[in-house]
């Protein structure tokens, strides 16, 4: 009979059905798609190494340079040295795409049937060693190349195009996602890379072997530690990527609720008659909550599908920036559990609950037999809302402030958040009640009254609406004042007029001579990067004056001689962050002259990596290192860039060099920028869109709901015309004062998430400035026209049919 | 309400299945298997063929021979601990050239890992106590010095045989088990067929060279784990090279190498003919107890096997078997130590530990028996049936 009650109740209202439906699968597939997104970067990072060498394997390098072949042949021949895979990683691209060759020697390995690829093929069955070069490929990276496997692979590897035959496609794997394998001996001829390795991948128990008899200048890291390095990269966009989706999630819930809310207010009198009729209490409770669960059950089903779909979508946004910023490559799709499904669907099931519980108790409290409807209650007064609001908002800020880490920031935040939903409401409908108070007894002063007479169903709708709109113009102004920070940290910092780099490889001593010769150069910079065994990167700089002044410092004091002398180092912001180290502190860093103990002199902002860098002067790097190579030399000149140019052009080996002007840089740089936000930018933009479900649920369900009320008043006179009005009033001045209290929440969410999270994440700050305000001026008229938009609807509905239909409705 | 209830799991159904498809996009299982005789059936043109004989001379022909399709260094052998443990060992080294393609050959290729020979290492331990088979398999290809033959030393990788003064030491293991034995030969060379040139088939072409050294006086220690056992025992090394010299027709083979108490030394091979019979080219070699010996030929001997073992994948193996050599007045039982010493890595064979018994059941002397195409012909029976099936 219940079932019975629900489904005739759903029949007559689809639309709250769906509505409901949608809201729950917004909610879930934001959370479902980040943590897919979440795993699949995590995942991809080691997952090729799993593949060849076991879970556990262990990774051989060199601590500076790449591994030689030479040390390969000797290691392999000492007594109990284990079955070592020789890796070549090779970094291409296709059609723009980051692609990775692992060449390896697909003889040797263990016997594990990991190195089975595929049904009936072997790697050594299916790489043929003594044929013409050929690569191995997952189907779901060609198919992500869009290509099939009679297709010839058109790569470019260092500026070079190479073509390739597929000799084999491999199952659908996702470990070896973006990866090709090829035969070592193929790959090194192709490409010309003879005599070098990336490195060698031990079996897991290989430990106690390795630890008596790998030969100095060789590093190992197991599986755990290579992970937990790897992770580290991406860690920023990760935390990043979480807290965006509780965000959402935290909507999406509101969302929920307002429509379940708006379920049960609209059905009160059916209750009252239920009750009447002898229906139970607890009858009564399983009939809410069944409802809510089978809600939750098939709009949670509907969101996994939804949030699976997203992920992989979203992967093809991050794709390129994990790629350029990172050195990842993660996976082509996203890689789900029945585990994590699990998990995320219980948690649906779980979070329908808790919000229906309230509302059961307000149902519950229907008095049997009430036929007329209640009369809402006021609700919260201002002031004991403020007085309630007040304990969670505090207890956020208390936590973010006593705590310094991430997982603190955003349970402070949501703290806050909640406090400020119970707020919004009591705050909206008092400005509303001086808002009518204050205008004249005509229809735009009926409509606004009339709203403050739904106060109790119209509450969770305002507070959900409030809150999407908040979060969606918040997380837009984050990005786009977090650009300007950028744009502005670039443009201080290139003091340059031209930046010289070699078409390939690196700039050399010859010819950096050749160019500060020239007429015109009056000063020179210049920087080499290099990621040490560790995983950490080294800048190695040679800076002017007018190049030190460019860096902005956030601590310590920088002392120039210090510097240069190689007695103190510099650490940019994030590296700072991630590696817990301050000015004063020491570092050790291995180099081909021995491990160096370094004193961090200051640290500096920086936005080119969220892992961090280490500076060091060019001078101590290239007597530790033997490395006097240099990726950029920047030239100060005497005289316009754009006529200096020419005598560039007239060094005979100007076609081996490339050179840029800091304009050009700073474009670039927003341009990969761009791209890295892409991902927080969709967020945004979902973030919007569960806004708009919960913008026209509130209204739609505001207009269905009062159709017998407008119908009273057409019976009364009031013409159709007038009546759109009305309805368009009511919905267009709720979506206004959602707006206002929006306004000034979407300003503190800016100052959060840049001046928290961000740091929090990614390790560095965001200087305060003016907040943007584009994404308020944008945000405003678009949910005012779905706020009238949505209004309509029921509007025209009602107007348009009898009236007598509306009158006999419940 | 029905009807709604029936879309509703509809829905939801098709949900579900698209969810278990994401999960499920592909783990791929599959095993490789190469067929032993396979391997040695074809040769393309472009290599060498032994087609007459050719004198040996040592230690030269120890090193590899360039030019042949495969090769092999083959030692077998029965070990005794100190408290009646036995054991029995089994180390070898293939060699298999790569075919020459003109697209890309070793000289062209400016990689240290070009190479146009792989090699295949099997090392393995019966431990009679336990009843234990321990199997280790290793590739490598010959490039870089990972693995090679030369005069004085045989090895892939960490595994190796060098010379001594007075014969070799074989060093092999892993994180399980390991080899170190010193293996003193304990008679001279025996070259097998013609002057060492053995011929296999019909075909000009379809023969090896082939020498063995019968009885290898061996000593050293086997691991297993952590637990060392001092051992000594007898050896066998067989030694082989040649192209495409299986013949057409042939299933596999059933190789004996035994060694009796009384000191002579009988090695039979029994090559099956696709239709169940032996081939007529099937041979052996009577070796006395001074080294002197005496080539067998097919007619010369019996083999027929009496008792069979059903391994765990269905296939069965002939682990015991009736010897007849009437001109010898020969009549023996040969009799696996134990059952489970199969070979399951890339090529499927049974090799391992024999005793040999008279007919009054006395034991008279120990061996190795190596049983191979066996799970090649099993697997070709399972698709023949399953074509069958198929076929109306």
């Amino acid at each position: 009979m219940l079932a019975r009650i629900s489904h005739r109740f759903f029949r007559r209202h689809p639309a709250q059905l769906f509505l409901a439906l949608i809201g729950i699968a917004a909610g879930i597939a934001v959370v479902t798609g980040v943590a897919l997104l979440r795993g699949a970067l995590l995942d991809s990072l080691d997952s090729a190494s799993s593949r060849l060498a076991g879970e556990q394997s262990i990774s051989i390098r060199a601590e500076t340079g790449p591994l030689q072949v030479e040390d390969y042949a000797d290691l392999s021949r000492l007594s109990g040295a284990p079955d070592w895979v020789p890796v070549l990683r090779i970094p291409v691209r296709i059609d723009g795409q980051r692609v990775e060759i692992l060449a390896l020697d697909p003889l040797v390995g263990s016997n594990d049937p990991r190195l089975l690829l595929g049904p009936g093929s072997m790697l050594a069955t299916a790489i043929d060693i003594n044929g013409p070069p050929a690569v191995l490929i997952g189907e779901r990276t060609l198919q992500s190349l869009s290509l099939d496997a009679e297709s010839e692979l058109n790569l470019i590897f260092d500026g070079q195009p190479f073509d390739l035959t597929i000799a084999a496609v491999l199952a659908a794997d996702a470990e070896l996602d973006r990866r090709l394998l090829m035969d070592i001996a193929q790959a090194q001829d192709l490409f010309g890379l003879r005599g070098e390795l990336t490195e060698l991948l031990a079996p897991p128990g290989s430990e106690a072997w390795l630890e008596q008899n790998l030969p100095a200048g060789l590093v190992w890291q197991t599986a755990p530690e290579r992970r937990d390095s790897a992770a580290r990269l991406t860690a920023g966009m990760r935390a990043n990527l979480t807290a965006m989706s509780l965000l959402a999630l935290a909507t999406g819930l509101f969302v929920v609720y307002s429509v379940l809310n708006f379920l049960i207010v609209q059905r009160r009198h059916a209750f009252g008659m239920l009750r009447a009729l002898g229906m139970t209490h607890p009858r009564l409770s399983r009939l809410l909550i069944g409802e809510s669960l089978m809600l939750a059950a098939l709009g949670g089903l509907a969101g996994l599908v939804l949030g699976t779909w997203l992920a992989d979508r979203l992967l093809g946004l991050i794709a390129v920036p994990v790629g350029e910023l990172y050195g990842q490559l993660p996976l082509v799709q996203a890689a789900p559990s029945w585990g994590l499904y699990a998990l995320i669907w219980g948690l649906g099931l779980l979070a329908a609950l808790l919000v229906t519980l309230p509302l059961l108790f307000e149902a519950l409290r229907v008095p049997p037999g009430r036929l007329v409807r209640a009369q809402g209650r006021t609700g919260l007064r201002l002031i004991q809302a403020i007085g309630i609001a007040a304990v969670p908002i505090l207890l956020g800020v208390g936590i973010v402030l006593v705590f310094d880490s991430l997982g603190a920031a955003l349970i402070g935040l949501f703290l806050v958040l909640s406090g400020l939903v119970v707020l919004i409401p009591a705050l909206g409908f008092g400005l509303l009640s001086n808002l009518s108070n204050h205008l004249p007894r005509n229809l735009t002063g009926r409509a606004l009254a009339l709203l403050q007479s739904s106060r109790t169903r119209l509450a969770p709708a305002l507070a959900a609406l409030t809150l999407a709109l908040a979060l969606a113009m918040g997380m837009a102004m984050m990005i786009l004042g977090f650009r300007a920070a950028v744009d502005s940290w670039v443009e201080q910092l290139l003091r340059a007029d031209l930046y010289v780099s070699a078409e390939q490889g690196d700039v050399s001593p010859e010819q950096v001579e050749a160019l500060i010769a020239l007429p015109g150069v009056d000063e020179w910079s210049s920087v080499r990067q290099r990621r040490l065994a560790d995983g950490r990167l080294l800048n190695a700089y040679d800076l002017p004056d007018s190049a030190w002044s460019g860096f902005d410092w956030i601590a310590g004091n920088a002392d120039r001689n210090a510097f240069v002398a190689g007695q103190e180092v510099l650490v940019s912001e994030p590296f700072a962050r991630n590696y817990a180290v301050a000015p004063g502190d020491t570092l050790q860093i291995g180099t081909a002259d021995g491990r160096k103990m370094l004193t961090v002199g200051a640290v500096f902002r920086d936005y080119s990596s969220d892992q961090g860098v280490i500076g060091i002067s060019g001078e101590s790097y290239r007597s530790w290192f033997g490395d006097a190579g240099r990726d950029s030399v920047g030239l100060y000149l005497t005289e316009p860039a754009d006529d200096w140019v020419d005598r560039l052009q007239g060094l005979d080996f100007a076609q081996l060099l490339r050179w840029i002007t800091p304009l050009e840089i700073r474009q670039q740089s927003l341009a990969v920028f761009d791209r890295t936000f892409r991902i927080s930018w969709a967020l945004a933009v979902l973030v919007g869109l569960i806004a708009l479900v919960a913008l026209t649920s509130a209204l739609l369900a505001l207009g269905l709901e009062r159709a017998r009320e407008y119908a009273t008043l057409r019976a009364l006179g009031l013409s159709p015309k007038r009546l759109v009005r009305l309805v368009m009033l009511q919905t267009g001045g709720l979506t206004a004062l959602a707006l206002m209290l929006a306004l000034p929440i979407a300003l503190l969410m800016d100052m959060a998430l840049s001046g928290v999270i961000q740091p929090r994440a990614f390790g560095w700050s965001v200087p305060l400035n003016t907040p943007p305000l584009s994404p308020i001026v944008w945000t405003m008229p678009l949910a005012m026209l779905a706020g009238l938009l949505a209004g309509l609807y029921p509007a025209l509905r009602i107007a348009g049919r009898p009236l007598i239909d509306h009158l006999r409705a419940d | 309400m029905r009807k709604d209830l029936l879309m509703i799991l509809v829905l939801a159904s098709i949900a579900l299945i698209w969810l278990g498809l994401r999960v499920h996009s592909g783990s791929p299982e599959a095993s490789v298997q190469f067929s032993g005789t396979g391997l040695l059936a074809t040769a393309p043109e472009s290599f060498r063929r032994v087609t007459e004989p050719v004198p040996m001379s040592f230690p030269v022909d120890h090193a590899l021979h360039p030019g042949y399709r495969n090769e092999w260094w083959y030692f077998t052998g029965n070990l005794d601990g100190p408290n009646g443990e036995r054991f029995g060992y089994q180390f070898t080294l293939f060699r298999f050239a790569l075919e020459r393609s003109d697209a890309s050959t070793v000289e062209s290729n400016d990689s240290e890992f070009a190479a146009d020979a792989v090699w295949m290492a099997h090392l393995a331990l019966s431990d009679g106590r336990a009843q234990t088979f321990y199997q280790h398999e290793r590739f490598a290809r010959e490039a870089l010095g990972l693995t090679g033959a030369t005069k004085t030393e045989w090895w892939l990788r960490d595994w190796q045989v060098t010379a001594t003064e007075t014969g070799w030491r074989l060093q092999a293991g892993t994180d399980r088990f390991a080899l170190d034995l010193m293996l003193d030969p304990a008679k001279p060379i025996v070259l097998q067929g013609d002057a060492g040139y053995s011929r296999k088939g019909p075909e000009l072409g379809n023969a090896s060279r082939y020498y063995s050294l019968t009885r290898i006086e061996s000593s050293g220690q086997v691991r297993i784990d952590d637990e060392t056992i001092n051992v000594t025992g007898q050896s066998w090394l067989d030694r082989e090279w040649g192209s495409s010299q299986l013949g057409e027709g042939l299933d596999g083979w059933d190789w004996f190498a035994l060694q009796l108490n009384d000191g002579r030394d009988l090695m039979l091979y029994r090559l099956r003919q696709s239709d169940g019979q032996a081939s007529p080219f099937s041979a052996g070699v009577l070796v006395e107890a001074d080294g002197d010996y005496r080539i067998l030929s097919a007619e010369d001997f019996t083999l027929s096997p009496k008792r069979w073992w059903r391994d765990a994948q269905g296939i069965e193996w002939p682990l015991d078997w009736q010897l007849g050599l009437p001109t010898a007045a020969i009549e023996l039982d040969v009799r696996a130590v134990f059952d489970d010493q199969r070979w399951n890595r890339s090529v499927q064979y049974w090799e391992g530990m024999v005793d040999v018994f008279d007919r009054s059941g006395n034991a008279i002397g120990r061996g190795y028996l190596e049983l191979s195409g066996y799970a090649d012909a099993a697997g070709q029976a399972t698709e023949d049936s399953a074509q069958s099936v198929s076929t109306p």
